[in-house]
Order: structure tokens, then sequence, then C-alpha cells
């Protein structure tokens, strides 16, 4: 399938951020993408509370989260 | 502290978005489904579709138009997207047949396991490219061992069986946002074990870790935090809730590593959220003694968080009008007399 022409991103859902960037090929890894079309929230490592409940020791970086 | 009837913080200003509102996913979800098929009729506009593409299109308008959809409608789709976005595709065709099959699957999935084989392999290998963002640490959910995923399966049943007791307004809000939870499996060390994940290209569903044993408010602690971060991705559908440069990152509350300042807003929206939802589980009288300890624990603890995530925003946060309004109301809920 051959592009005819070049897609808007600002027609697009989710990509609208990236207008300026229209001649780049999306990477969800790229860290600005990342970052404008909120590709992934979360991901944390589990709460001190949730931890706790399993009875885990906290790792000690995590100490500062609590 | 009692909440007044509606199940609010006493004295918080009217307006503020934090409450929960089956209506306003509803909302949500037409005018997302609706942008998207708005999507697809631009990227047929440039890549030409003939007269196969067209009838397909109708049949896509019709099943976006109807009712709720797969959150696997999105994921693919965002992969059509990548796809064209280089200078030289060839697999958009199978993309496109691959979003039809996606449009004949309910919207309702309830618990599923990660890589579950009624979904192709190569659906899956797209989900696992929107949750692997990260370049400087891997993200890779395996596949939970049956009895994980069973009890992890009983233990969202039971959650939700709190819920609608203790909460049904929050219950049903939940309920319309993730009508599919994907349990994975991830790392047991301490330091790597993610709770959960969601993206907005997986519009109607979470991945959850399923190595995770959690009681029933530890559970709905996790719903309401991961359903929350797609009501935030609901709100912004309609563009950028912040204009800072996407290189910024700054210190999460919730993070060890530095995060775009979208993702502290995320973090104090789902934080400020999950400790609604704890004071209205507190105020239910549904919890045990045990319980309730556990909703307190969490109620202070997101409380912190929140509180560190919005002097982080008021600090450096650059809101478009759409974000100034979620900011207004974390500031507005954070400021009620009741709260100091």
């Amino acid at each position: 399938m051959q592009k005819s022409r070049a897609m808007d991103y600002a027609k697009l859902l989710g990509f609208a951020n990236l207008q300026s960037r229209s001649d780049s090929t999306i990477d969800f890894k790229d860290k600005t993408i990342d970052a404008r079309i909120g590709a992934k929230a979360g991901g944390e490592v589990c709460s001190m509370p949730d931890l706790r409940e399993m009875g885990l020791r906290p790792p000690a970086r995590a100490s500062a989260k609590d | 502290m009692s909440l007044d009837s509606d199940g609010n913080i006493p004295g918080l200003q009217e307006g503020c978005t934090l409450s929960p509102s089956a209506a306003r996913v509803e909302e949500f979800d037409r005018n997302l489904r609706a942008r998207l098929f708005d999507s697809f009729c631009h990227i047929a506009e440039c890549v030409g579709l003939g007269e196969s593409g067209t009838a397909n299109l109708e049949l896509l308008n019709g099943r976006l138009r109807g009712s709720s959809v797969s959150p696997w409608i999105f994921c693919l789709y965002s992969k059509l997207v990548a796809e064209l976005s280089k200078d030289y595709n060839d697999g958009a065709a199978p993309i496109v047949a691959d979003i039809l099959a996606a449009a004949s699957l309910p919207a309702r999935a309830g618990v599923v396991p990660f890589r579950d084989c009624t979904v192709p392999v190569s659906w899956w290998n797209h989900f696992e490219v929107l949750f692997d963002t990260d370049s400087e640490r891997d993200f890779a959910p395996e596949i939970p061992s049956p009895e994980s995923f069973s009890l992890c399966k009983r233990e969202v049943e039971e959650g939700l069986s709190l819920l609608r007791l203790a909460d049904p307004p929050w219950h049903d809000e939940v309920q319309g946002l993730l009508p599919t939870i994907v349990a994975g499996s991830g790392p047991l060390d301490t330091a790597d074990m993610f709770n959960g994940a969601s993206t907005f290209f997986f519009w109607g569903g979470s991945l959850i870790n399923a190595e995770v044993r959690r009681s029933p408010v530890s559970i709905t602690d996790l719903l309401v935090h991961e359903s929350s971060h797609l009501l935030l991705f609901g709100l912004s559908a309609d563009g950028a809730l912040l204009s800072n440069g996407g290189e910024e990152r700054y210190t999460s509350p919730l993070r060890a590593d530095p995060r775009p300042i979208d993702g502290i807003l995320h973090a104090s929206f789902v934080a400020s959220r999950v400790h609604l939802s704890m004071c209205r589980l507190l105020d239910s009288g549904y919890l045990t003694r045990d319980n309730e300890r556990r909703a307190l624990e969490r109620r202070d603890h997101n409380a912190k968080s929140a509180r560190i995530g919005l002097e982080i925003l008021n600090k450096h946060a650059r809101p478009t009008e759409l974000g100034q309004g979620v900011l207004d109301s974390l500031c507005y809920y954070w400021a009620t007399p009741a709260l100091q």
C-alpha cells in the first residue's frame, strides 16, 4: 500500500502532537514521542503498600517514594 | 472524615473532575470512536482505498458509530499509522484486514491472559511495542502461569464486588473504562515489579501484573488507578494537556526514573482519584477492620504522591486550556479545607 500523499498527523487521533514531525517515521520508543502522545502511563513499580501487603521488603531506592 | 451525600469531600468546589461519572466515560467513548473514524477517513484519503476499501470503511463506520468497540481496534490503528509513517511500507494491507477482524470482537473481554491465543500473535507483538516505550528500562510482560492468572482473575472479581457494594458510581465508571483487563506476568524483583500500565492506544483496557497478590482494597486501588489513566487519555483526546517540550524530565512521585511532565500530571491525577476512592471506601461502612487499615494506608500514600506531583506541576507545567482545567481540579481538590 503506497501513500499518495503525506498523512497530516493533526487529523489522526492520538498523534496530533506530532504534526511538526510529519516527515518522521513513528517510533514508539522515541523519547519525545513517548512524552507527546502519552503512549504509556503507569508501569511504575509496586507501591510500598502493595509490597507490604505481599509481605515483601521494598527496595532501598523506593523508600523516598513512600 | 465524613463525606457529603454525593460521596465527595465536604466543601469541594463544584466542577472538580475527580469524582466518578459513568456518563462522562460514555461521552468520551463516543468522542474517541468518532475521532477514530475520522482518522481512518483521513488515512483512506492518503492511501487510496479502491472499491473494497470504501465498503470496508462503511463497515467500520457502522461499528464505530454503534457502540463501544474492542481496544484492539485502537491498538491496530496505532500500528497502521506507524506502518504508514515509513517512507516505504508494505505491511499496511494486512493491518487493515486485522482492524476489520478486530471490529467483530466484543468490547468487553473481561480478564484475559497476556498473549491469549484467541488473538493473533502479531497483535500481541504490537501491544508489547505500545507498552515497551522506555529506551532506558525494558518493559516486557510475560504469559502468566495458569495459577497466577486464576488468582488474579478472582481478585479482580472480588475487588469489583467490593466496589459494587461500597461505591456503585465508581464501580460503574471502572466497568465503563476497563471492559478488558490483560493479566501479564512481570519480574519478581521488588525493584522492578510493575503493578499495572495503560496506553492511549488500548482504549478500554489496561495491563496488570498477575503475579502481585492483592486484597479487595489493593485491587480497587489498582483498578481506580489504571482506569484514571484512561480517563485522562479520554480527556486529552482533543488535544494536549501541556505544552512543555517533549525532552523535559522531572522527578516523579510514583517512579524512580525522571518522567515527562505529562507523566507527572498523570501520576498526580490518578493518585488524587485513588485518594478520593479510598476516602469513599472508608466512608462506606463496608470495609472489614483489616481492609480499613489497608485503605487508610493507601489513602495517605496517595495523598503524599499527589501533593508532591502537584508541587512539581505548579512549578514547571505549562498547561493548555484543556490541561488548565485538569490542573485547576487538582488544586481545588487539595485546597479543600477538610484535607488540610
